[in-house]
């Protein structure tokens, strides 16, 4: 399938969409950003449910809206996922399932039994929603969107509204989802762990902006970050260099010939050094601070230190076919919660050398996976001053 | 026990509020959709005007409507041009002028049941392909069941309890337009309490049946999930 085109521009008192990221037309494409940025506007103008002048939106190669030409939202191919599961309740599970399947015109390339399969909703079926748990209507929803062989999934935050655990119980669904569907999916999250695990492309979204887009394993090792969350600065080392190894982190496994993201040879541990924001946040100091620990490879985040460790992991588990790394023995991944990111104790960042004058020590962290995990890991890299 | 006469003009009332009630479900159907979606500035206008019979008194209506319909009225001209003769004293007459002043009881009800359901559902209905017609049937309607409910046995105890439009409008024609609260007044006037009592008492019965029944019996206002 072709990139998508999607140009809008929208000047509300208020509010302003002005956008042409760059989409392409498949895998995940995550969009994020924080509240307010437009990323969920971006998915209603695309699913034709916003309708805005001066737009341009093209879909493998089929116009969906130009000067003069508008698709309305019910002859779009696509397949839209609300924040809340949105199931009508007055249908049960596969009532909700046939709404769509029963009015679809194209051909469908989606079997519904392979749906159900796929989102484990089998014997969910006959039961209304309001017998449904959230983690249970999302899914059908989600199901639902997919029944239509939709050839462009939109999904508007799926887990936003439901607690960890409920995500949890759903992120594993939709990889699956990713892996065996290949549907292109337009994916709109403010979650970084969301982000990682699923996306192949990532979109930040800014104040109605798409500010930087690509790849998402470069945007993680982009040393001028464009995303920031604010909550500390994660540096995901995939190679350290050796004096680095011996001298600056003695205590950490790492092991020779260590390298990891992007299909590069497996490693065995992840780093992620996590520095506070407020000391290190700006990405001139983080580059500096990658600089200084003489970088091969690596890649430095705002707040995503976690985020970096699960698409190394990822990479790891790709890279399973030569080393088995990244497995636990048996050819099987490593959870997604043994990751921990763990504050190490603090200490300055080169050891001898006069620091930056406004700059305390900095914490850093290490990340391991085979760690059993302690509750949300990304607060815990968050620095503690007096540690 | 009720004379034939009674249960005539009892069949005649039923008669009455069964049409009204049903032309209301297709005229005010529309109205209350348009009056929860739409966002003309003209909304409140019509907003008001369909709440007008809420607080006029019957009299008003009935007098306008009767000037309207009668023989030198702009409707009255229009349905002798169609041979029907004026509509005043006549049943359709009354159907007419039930109508206008029921109509608040069909449209309010329906516009809060409409705007209950929102705007989410039937995004949910286009992103899965259905038209607007299709989801207005499929999903606003089947969501707004209950306040059809109410909107339905609402306008029907109102037709059936309306007295002042019919005096007006409909005046007093046993079979014709003798509806059973005008039977009472006739009885009543004529000082024949027994047979007032007994329609009274039916009509007490029977309304308070109505609302118990539309009180107790409310279908489970399904939540939107």
């Amino acid at each position: 399938m072709a990139g998508i085109e999607a140009r809008f521009h929208l000047d509300w008192p208020g509010f302003c969409l002005d956008v042409d990221p760059d989409l392409p037309g498949r895998g995940i494409t995550a969009l994020f950003g924080h509240s307010g940025s437009g990323k969920t506007m971006l998915l209603r103008c695309i699913a034709g449910l916003e309708r805005v002048r001066n737009g341009r939106l093209v879909v493998a190669d089929e116009v969906w809206q130009d000067t003069g030409r508008w698709l309305p939202t019910h002859k779009r191919p696509i397949g839209y996922v609300f924040q809340e599961a949105s199931l009508f309740p007055h249908l049960t599970a596969l009532g909700n399932l046939r709404y769509g399947l029963r009015r679809m015109v194209d051909a469908r390339w989606v079997n519904l039994d392979q749906v159900i399969e796929l989102l484990g909703i089998g014997h969910l079926l006959d039961r209304k929603p309001d017998r449904l748990s959230g983690g249970e209507r999302q899914r059908v929803a989600i199901a639902r969107a997919l029944a239509v062989s939709p050839r462009l999934s939109l999904m508007d935050e799926p887990l936003a509204a439901l607690d960890m655990k409920r995500k949890q119980e759903i992120l594993p669904y939709l990889e699956r989802l990713h892996d065996e569907l290949n549907i292109p999916v337009l994916y709109v999250s403010h979650s970084p762990d969301e982000v990682a695990r699923l996306a192949d492309h990532l979109v930040v979204m800014e104040g109605g902006k798409a500010k930087a887009g690509g790849p998402l394993a470069e945007m993680l090792t982009r040393l001028d970050p464009p995303i920031r969350l604010g909550e500390g600065v994660g540096t995901l080392i995939t190679q350290l260099p050796r004096c680095a190894r011996r001298h600056r982190y003695p205590n950490d496994p790492v092991r020779p010939g260590a390298a990891g993201i992007g299909g590069q040879q497996g490693v065995d541990t992840v780093h992620v050094r996590c520095v506070g924001a407020s000391r290190c946040g700006r990405p001139s100091r983080a580059r500096e601070a990658s600089r200084k620990s003489r970088r091969v490879g690596i890649c430095v985040l705002l707040g995503w230190a976690r985020a970096a460790a699960i698409v190394a992991r990822n990479a790891m588990r790709r890279n399973r076919g030569n080393r088995k790394v990244g497995d636990q023995g048996h050819g099987r991944p490593v959870p997604y919660d043994s990751l921990q990111v763990r504050p190490a104790p603090s200490r300055p960042l080169i050891p001898g050398r006069r620091r930056h004058p406004d700059s305390t020590p900095v914490p850093c962290g290490t990340l391991r996976h085979k760690i059993p995990f302690a509750p949300h890991g990304p607060d815990r890299c968050r620095p503690d001053s007096k540690s | 026990m009720l004379t034939d006469s009674d249960l005539q003009t009892i069949w005649l009332t039923v008669r009455l509020a069964g049409i009204v009630t049903l032309i209301l479900l297709l005229i005010g159907t529309p109205i209350a959709w348009w009056l929860a979606r739409a966002k003309a500035w003209w909304k409140g206008p019509v907003g008001a005007v369909v709440a007008l019979p809420l607080v006029l008194p019957p009299s008003v209506l009935g007098f306008y409507l009767l000037l309207a319909m009668g023989p030198n009225g702009p409707v009255g001209h229009f349905t002798q041009a169609l041979g029907i003769g004026p509509l005043p004293f006549t049943f359709w007459g009354l159907v007419i002028a039930s109508v206008f002043y029921s109509l608040p009881f069909m449209v309010q009800p329906l516009q809060t049941a409409f705007d209950a359901v929102g705007e989410r559902p039937l995004e949910v209905a286009a992103t899965l392909r259905a038209t607007k017609l299709d989801a207005f049937f499929t999903v606003a309607v089947p969501l707004a069941a209950p306040g059809f409910l109410t909107a339905s046995v609402l306008t029907f105890a109102h037709t059936v309890g309306e007295f002042g439009v019919v005096l007006m409008i409909g005046g007093n024609i046993p079979g014709v337009t003798q509806v059973a609260s005008v039977r009472i007044y006739d009885y009543v006037e004529g000082l024949e309490y027994s047979e007032a009592h007994r329609l009274a008492a039916a009509m007490l019965i029977f309304s308070f049946l109505v609302l118990l029944a539309l009180y107790t019996w409310r279908p489970n206002s399904r939540k939107w999930s």
